[in-house]
């Protein structure tokens, strides 16, 4: 009996180590994505005690400080409209950085003495500040760039996934958020939709570079001699604007975009196959980004028949995709095939602005063979060089990327995916423009931002 | 200026209950004889931590709180009570185990000043209790004694158990889905505290001549109808619980793990019966699964747990500067939520530490028992303590979903209080009887060979 009391003992001794160790895994693992909920009050009140940290870009430029007014500390937002939704805010429910690092912003590093200093000196003590991955200056140019266009950009430094520019068109002041919601919120054009994470776009053409990593990954070759169209049980899909593009391989039919060979290479590769290289492109999965955003879908039955097939593998049918997604996808190639996980927020530092805490580039995911990636890669720089994007070539370094047109309801979509120097890339963008028309206009958009963040 | 005092005693406070640790600590070691040290200056510089925790607690208190005579009053009868207690039990009961005395006493203040902080109201009744558990336990220490055989007593405790069971059924009237609460001329208790002492008896007496499976039988009907008499008003954690202690019994005495696991596997089997037989335990597992997806209803208390603990960090928010109102019925089942997220997850995981002691030294309580009876009645009310007190941590933390038990000694609850040092006080009187046997035979033994030489 004894040796059983013993047991007893050790299992009375191994249930307060489980209920410790689940008390520090809810702490340390679990905790960021429940605490910022907007059922939780702690949020707001802390906020009328302590004074909101700044935010700042990679090189120190201040985006957002708590400036002392008559009636308490007001936010203030230098940039306006610039980075309007990356940044967010706090009223109604919270959005962007302000919200889901909003416990940070509101953490004293040094509580105790920070409170002492603040009773001596008769200020409130300030909490901590972010710096974060963005540069502020290829951000104020692609929101000017961009003009009175809608739609939205995503620049990623592909080696680290930090993300360089988030720019969504048309946007909103949240200086005067306040006072302006609710027009704001009822206006049709939709200025407080985050269109660089949760727009949803038929990707178009853009869409080839994933079905050719299927092809490459099948074991499909094809060559094809197009004559401007090709039909599925009744349905025909056409070449932009009827074109016979003659003999085409892979390389040359992605720098020509053609249909007719994606439409029947895909029906090749089988809808099966085609699923599963877009989940390893991360479809329909979480793509583990801290804000908010919505994921991609690719939707295709595993018994679609040939026109749907066909349809989909030019980017038409029922996918849909974010800017943020596709910035991703580019970075993948600009990177060897690895898909590096998005993040905002490079640093923590306290009320001098000394670091207190780092966050570090981490994978997300291998989207197919360093190999693959190095092919299609070269096919889109040859998508610039002498396909559809001969708009992107600037002199100082060569630009690999891929056009995309997105048939919808009403005008066409015009996308851009590219990312430079081509031998050693430094940034990927994706660029898309709501509803302008089918001439390509996001092309030159992207180059020049591309240029501007390469000169300088 | 009390956010001053208030940032910067956290950290007192953590260092207060590791100090307190340590010294529970070094008297293990002194016991196994692997430490020389005086037991008795450990203990008293246990004492000397909770009377810091005290003074530093209520000085918060002082500062923050409305009524600062009520505060100082209360603060002052409190930290009387508690050298008085240890003052009385080292003159009186020195070979009572202290260990399980002073952690008992570090409980009741943590729970005095979180009940201060909630509402002093309650923390006023919730004192009057512990006093009145207090006097109970030294009352139990001293009359036991006079009970010569309490096993010949089996089928009374028997009797008692079913018949309150029966009662409350009858009788009683239902709070949180569970018929288990039963007034008396004005007077509201739950029944169950003292069942589970009765069955804690009965088990014991009926356990201990058992050996075999096939003796057990005349036990095992008696327990059938305990346990359904309790799924029959509803309160599934108490079923539970008692489940849990049969099974130790029928482990301990058996020594048969077959039958250990499977009567664990016939528990699931009725686990999943009472899941689709009842909706309010089908409630209760979907909020524990997901209480997002409901979280302004069913969801609204666990998730409210769950940012409180969240938003304490190591060492807390402060005492005073969280949000623990926001949970509902914080005051019982939600405490441990309080505290952490006040006194910070450091403390908290001491706190689980200081239960771990009472565990501990009760289990070595029952080792050291050489009455088969008492021996068996200590492994039930430790294991007891422990599952009541895992059950309920667990559902605050989204571990286990929530069973309606209290944390014993801080929860507020005139009946959880005064069973649980009911419990203690059991324990303290085996602990001293077996340390005034040992005497008595170690004498008995020098004796012998004086005589024999």
């Amino acid at each position: 009996m004894d040796k059983n009391i013993r047991h007893l003992f050790w299992f009375y001794f191994l249930l307060g180590i489980i209920l410790i160790g689940y008390l520090l895994k809810i702490n340390f693992v679990d905790k960021e994505e429940y605490i910022t909920s907007s059922y939780n009050p702690r949020m707001k009140i802390y906020d009328e005690e302590v004074q909101r940290g700044d935010i700042l870009d990679r090189n120190d430029t201040l985006l957002v400080q708590s400036k002392k007014t008559e009636v308490g500390y007001v936010r203030n937002y230098l940039y306006s409209e610039a980075f309007a939704h990356i940044i967010g805010y706090m009223q109604n429910g919270g959005y962007g950085i302000e919200k889901q690092y909003n416990y940070e912003l509101q953490d004293l590093s040094k509580e105790a003495f920070q409170h002492l200093e603040g009773y001596i000196s008769d200020y409130t003590p300030k909490a901590n500040s972010l710096k974060l991955t963005l540069d502020a200056d290829l951000q104020k140019y692609s929101y000017e760039r961009l003009g009175s266009k809608k739609g939205g950009i995503v620049a990623i430094e592909p080696d680290t996934g930090k993300i360089l520019a988030m720019v969504s068109n048309p946007a909103f002041n949240p200086n005067t958020l306040s006072e302006n919601l609710d027009t704001l919120r009822t206006d049709d054009n939709s200025p407080l939709l985050n269109r660089a994470t949760q727009g949803l776009y038929p990707p178009g053409s853009i869409f080839k570079t994933i079905v050719q990593v299927s092809q490459l990954e099948n074991n499909v070759p094809l060559e094809l001699d197009c004559t401007g169209s090709v039909t599925f049980s009744g349905h025909r899909i056409n070449c932009f604007d009827g074109k016979k593009h003659n003999l085409v391989d892979s390389k040359r039919a992605l720098a020509l975009s053609c249909n007719t060979y994606f439409a029947t290479l895909g029906n090749l590769i089988g809808s099966k196959n085609l699923i599963k290289t877009s989940e390893d492109f991360m479809f329909n999965k979480e793509l583990k980004y801290p804000l908010e955003y919505k994921k991609s879908q690719f939707v295709l039955d595993e018994n679609a028949n040939e026109s749907d097939i066909g349809v989909t593998s030019i980017g038409q049918g029922e996918t849909l995709v974010s800017p943020l997604h596709m910035a991703l996808v580019t970075s993948a190639f600009a990177n060897n095939g690895v898909m590096m996980k998005p993040y905002v927020v490079d640093s923590i530092l306290d009320y001098n602005h000394n670091e207190v805490k780092k966050f570090y580039p981490q994978k997300l995911t291998n989207v197919t063979s360093p190999e693959n990636s190095v092919i299609i890669s070269g096919y889109m720089k040859g998508v610039v060089e002498n396909g559809t994007a001969t708009d992107a070539v600037i002199s100082s370094s060569a630009i690999a990327g891929k056009t995309g047109t997105a048939e919808n309801e009403g005008e066409d979509h015009s996308w851009f995916i590219a990312f430079a120097p081509y031998e050693n890339p430094e940034i990927a963008v994706a660029v898309v423009l709501e509803n302008i028309g089918s001439r390509a206009r996001a092309v030159p958009i992207a180059r020049d931002i591309i240029k501007f963040y390469l000169g300088n | 200026m009390s956010k001053i005092l208030i940032s910067s005693f956290k950290y007192l406070f953590v260092f207060d209950m590791l100090f307190f640790l340590l010294q529970g600590f070094l008297l293990v070691l002194v016991g196994q004889g692997v430490l020389k040290a005086n037991k008795r200056y450990l203990v008293r510089r246990q004492i000397y931590a909770i009377s810091l925790f005290h003074i530093l607690s209520f000085l918060i208190l002082a500062f923050t709180g409305e009524n600062l005579i009520e505060i100082l009053v209360l603060g002052l009868i409190s930290f009387v009570d508690i050298i008085l207690v240890y003052l009385i039990f080292k003159y009186f009961c020195p070979q009572g185990c202290s260990m399980i005395l002073t952690s008992v006493l570090f409980l009741t203040d943590i729970g005095l000043v979180m009940l201060m902080r909630l509402n002093t109201a309650l923390a006023t009744k919730q004192l009057i209790w512990y006093i009145i558990g207090f006097a109970v336990m030294f009352l139990i220490i001293v009359l036991l004694k006079f009970i010569k055989k309490p096993e010949k007593l089996k089928y009374i405790f028997l009797l008692i158990t079913i018949t309150l069971q029966v009662v409350t059924l009858v009788m009683g009237n239902t709070r949180y889905g569970a018929t288990s609460w039963l007034t008396i001329k004005g007077f509201t208790f739950q029944p169950s505290e003292i069942i589970k002492l009765s069955f804690v008896f009965y088990l014991a007496s009926a356990f201990k001549d058992k050996k075999y499976f096939r003796e057990l039988l005349d036990v095992i009907i008696p327990c059938i109808v305990v346990i359904l008499l309790f799924v029959l008003q509803r309160d599934l954690g108490s079923a539970l619980t008692f489940f849990m202690i049969f099974l130790v019994m029928l482990y301990v005495t058996t020594n048969n793990t077959i039958l250990a696991i499977s009567s664990l596997c016939l528990a699931f089997f009725g686990g999943t019966l009472s899941y689709f037989l009842f909706s309010h335990i089908k409630v209760r597992l979907m909020t524990w699964i997901d209480p997002w997806s409901d979280i302004s209803n069913k969801g609204y208390q666990i998730t409210q747990s769950l940012f409180a603990i969240g938003s304490g960090g190591l060492f807390g928010s402060g005492l005073t500067l969280g949000m623990p109102n926001y949970i509902p019925v914080v005051e019982k089942d939600f405490i441990f939520s309080a505290i952490c997220e006040e006194f910070g997850l450091l403390f908290a995981i001491g706190l689980i530490f200081v239960y771990m002691i009472i565990f501990l030294r009760g289990a070595k309580i029952a080792l050291a028992c050489e009455n088969v009876f008492y021996r068996l009645v200590a492994t039930n009310l430790t294991s007891m303590l422990c599952f009541q007190v895992f059950l309920i941590i667990g559902g605050n933390i989204k571990l286990l979903p929530l069973t309606g038990v209290t944390l014993p000694f801080v929860s507020y609850g005139g009946t959880s209080v005064v069973s649980s040092f009911v419990i203690i006080g059991i324990l303290e009187f085996i602990c001293i009887r077996e340390k005034a046997n040992e005497r008595i035979s170690h004498r008995r033994n020098n004796t012998e060979e004086e005589y024999y030489g």
